[in-house]
């Protein structure tokens, strides 16, 4: 399968109160097709400024990309100027957010919300086709939005808005669209955002924790609609999460993270059967397992480094178990152990 | 219907709130030391000693306060609101209703320019967050905020009457002019129906510096709050996800982060509405503007209780109208308000 997006040596900076910090540090990766992608790591480890990296939403002012490119179908996104990069938001790239009760705008009903994605592509898709020459008429007049109160779905997408909503497993489509999003459920919220982020047909999906406000059954659930879609539309998905048995539900392939830098990345059968990184092992040994009842979980020692102080070495070594000299001394590429496992650790290379 | 619930309670609520103004006025205006037959008839009181007890006599003077409220509800439920001495001795009613049309021209045009500059400045200020025009915005409102209405009105006047002479220095219309017949009572609007241009023009002309110096005072809060609330909505996470579908900037800052900063702004539209009418019994008299703001002044130099309490009543029923208006915008505004 081709690859659709290419990460390579991607490098954020992040502005935190006057000093500048590492939030990606050479970011490399990159998702094939139709990939079912997980991105593992704790908070802070630099997963959620990898999705919005991509989807070219890092906050303005206080993040910049000091070095790197994001080809998406061979396109640098991150040299693209925000004008241009809009086009992609939504329609070739959408994401959804970790609290659906935030992402969703409290004072317009789920259905304004989702006529407004609709809308958009219809625009979008009648410019390209203005600009390829197919037809020639201007805009068909600007969307009409309902300014407040329940919004009557208009009837050129009321199909479309019945047939998103049953995507996303939404039975009651006609009672749900005019709904504001605290009279829904968690689940539903996020089946909602869902429903929105594909309303453009994306290739793309990034996920940022997409479960983690959601009670056990509910995330069981959005997870399994998120397989569903994988496969039903073909969409490529990066899940970012930092649970990894959330990960291992779902996922195709795994990346692991630790400190703005990818330290495994292994197909997901793989990864929990052969971890490589001390890190990953690590994480591995926090999950409580049912067979294992009664014996203790072994937390990873230590904290998280401090990123402001960029230092030339493995960032794990002052937690690790089998530290070596060569690990302070130097930054640990990413050895290609077997066919797709690529672990940073000089453990498995040099 | 809830509706029709909320509305009774506000009204219920309303109907203590002015009643407990016009108590705490009745009691308070009638503790204002000085000889009140002396203010009223002026040398006469001396003169005429009879003259003098007839007065206090018809007006239940030399009777205790709680009587002498008393009498005055029991008038007031009648529709009668007594006579202004400070106006000649014609009922309050006629003052107030000759007074308060120019009054509320004044906070109407005030209210527009202060909501509309306000508004402008804000969303500016929000838009370009520290940059030269964000720190230029700021300036400017706070010098505007920090300066009472009068010497606003005052530097207004001699501004644009005294050196530019483009604008009259007093009055509220040309009164070499027919005015207009009563239709609404408000004389411009009145013009306006009637077709009296000429009046109309004169009107709108003499209006412009009084309501402009009540909007210079009191646009910076306005500035201020929608700034701030909008500079707050932009960091929300539905403006995040409002970006990720790819809508243009302009779409998510007018259709989702003015409308959800609009709460807060109504909060202080509201607020404005008490300072801007209070504010006209400052500008009134710079301009002499003939609104009830300067009967206010008269009656209170006067002892002119009936008019003190009428005024303080007229002003207390408009604040209490514009927050009921704010409630029910606030309710049309967040579904959260509305249904829950």
């Amino acid at each position: 399968m081709a690859s659709l997006l290419e990460v390579s040596d991607l490098t954020v900076n992040y502005n935190s109160r006057g000093s500048q910090l590492k939030a990606l540090n050479s970011v490399t990766l990159s998702v094939k097709s139709e990939e079912f992608l997980a991105v593992v790591g704790e908070s802070g480890c630099g997963k959620t400024t990898l999705g919005l990296s991509i989807i070219g939403l890092l906050p303005p002012g206080s993040a910049w990309f000091s070095s790197g490119s994001i080809a998406y179908k061979g396109v640098d996104l991150a040299s693209l100027r925000p004008k241009e990069m809009r086009n992609y938001r939504g329609s070739e790239i959408a994401m959804i957010f970790q609290e659906p009760l935030t992402s969703l705008n409290p004072l317009r009903t789920v259905g304004f919300q989702l006529v407004e994605a609709i809308k958009l592509r219809k625009s979008r898709r009648h410019k390209a086709d203005v600009e390829a020459g197919a037809r020639s008429r201007p805009l068909p007049g600007r969307p009409s939005m309902p300014s407040f109160g329940r919004a009557r779905i208009p009837d050129d997408v009321a199909e479309e808005v019945e047939a998103m909503l049953s995507l996303v497993r939404i039975a009651d489509a006609k009672d749900v669209v005019s709904r504001y999003p605290f009279e829904l459920s968690g689940g539903m919220r996020q089946r909602a955002m869902i429903a929105m982020a594909l309303a453009q047909q994306p290739a793309l999906l990034i996920a940022d924790e997409p479960t983690t406000a959601l009670d056990v059954t509910t995330q069981a659930q959005v997870l399994k609609l998120m397989k569903e879609i994988k496969d039903k539309l073909g969409t490529t998905i990066i899940l970012v999460t930092h649970d990894l048995a959330v990960a291992s539900q779902v996922a195709d392939r795994v990346i692991v993270m630790y400190a703005g830098r990818i330290v495994e990345d292994a197909g997901v059968f793989e990864l929990f059967s052969k971890p490589l990184h001390p890190y990953t092992q690590g994480l591995l040994s926090c999950i409580p397992k049912g067979d294992r009842k009664g014996s203790e979980l072994s937390p990873i020692p230590g904290s998280l480094p401090d990123l402001r102080f960029d230092v030339n070495a493995c960032r794990f070594q002052p937690r690790c178990k089998y530290a070596m000299k060569v690990c302070s001394e130097r930054v640990p590429p990413l050895f290609e152990v077997d066919e797709g496992h690529k672990v940073a650790c000089f453990l498995h290379g040099e | 219907m809830n509706l029709l619930r909320f509305a009774l309670r506000r009204l219920l609520f309303a109907v203590l709130v002015l009643a407990s103004v016009l108590t705490i006025t009745f009691v308070l205006s009638h503790l204002i030391p000085g000889n009140v037959l002396q203010a009223w008839l002026g040398r006469s009181a001396a003169q005429f000693p009879n003259l003098a007890a007839a007065y206090a006599q018809k007006y239940h003077l030399t009777d205790s306060i709680p009587v002498q409220y008393f009498y005055y509800l029991v008038n007031m439920l009648q529709g009668n609101l007594g006579i202004s001495p400070s106006r000649g001795f014609i009922p309050v009613g006629q003052v107030i209703s000759e007074t308060l049309p120019f009054t509320l021209q004044i906070v109407f045009f005030s209210f527009i320019f202060s909501l509309a500059m306000g508004l402008l400045l804000g969303i500016l200020a929000a838009r370009y967050y520290r940059s030269p025009a964000d720190n230029a915005i700021r300036l400017f409102y706070l010098g505007g905020y920090s300066s009472p209405p009068y010497f606003i009105a005052v530097i207004l006047l001699i501004v644009f009457s005294f050196y530019l002479g483009i604008l009259p220095s007093g009055g509220a219309y040309d009164v070499s002019l027919t005015t207009p017949s009563i239709i609404t009572g408000l004389p411009i609007l009145d013009s306006l129906l009637e077709g009296n241009l000429a009046y109309f023009q004169s009107a709108m002309v003499h209006v412009l510096l009084p309501s402009f110096s009540l909007a210079l005072a009191s646009f910076g809060i306005i500035t201020r709050v929608a700034r701030s609330s909008l500079l707050e909505v932009m960091q929300t996470d539905y403006i995040r996800a409002a970006r990720a579908k790819g809508l243009s900037e302009g779409a998510v800052f007018f259709r989702h982060a003015l409308p959800n900063a609009s709460v807060s702004l109504i909060t202080i539209s509201s607020l404005i509405v008490t300072f801007l009418i209070t504010g006209t019994i400052f500008v009134e008299s710079v301009f002499a503007y003939p609104g009830m703001g300067q009967f206010v002044v008269t009656a209170l130099a006067g002892l002119d209780y009936p008019g003190v309490l009428a005024t303080t009543l007229v002003f207390a029923v408009v604040i209490v109208a514009t927050n009921f208006v704010a409630d029910v915008l606030y309710a049309y505004v967040d579904p959260q308000i509305r249904l829950g």
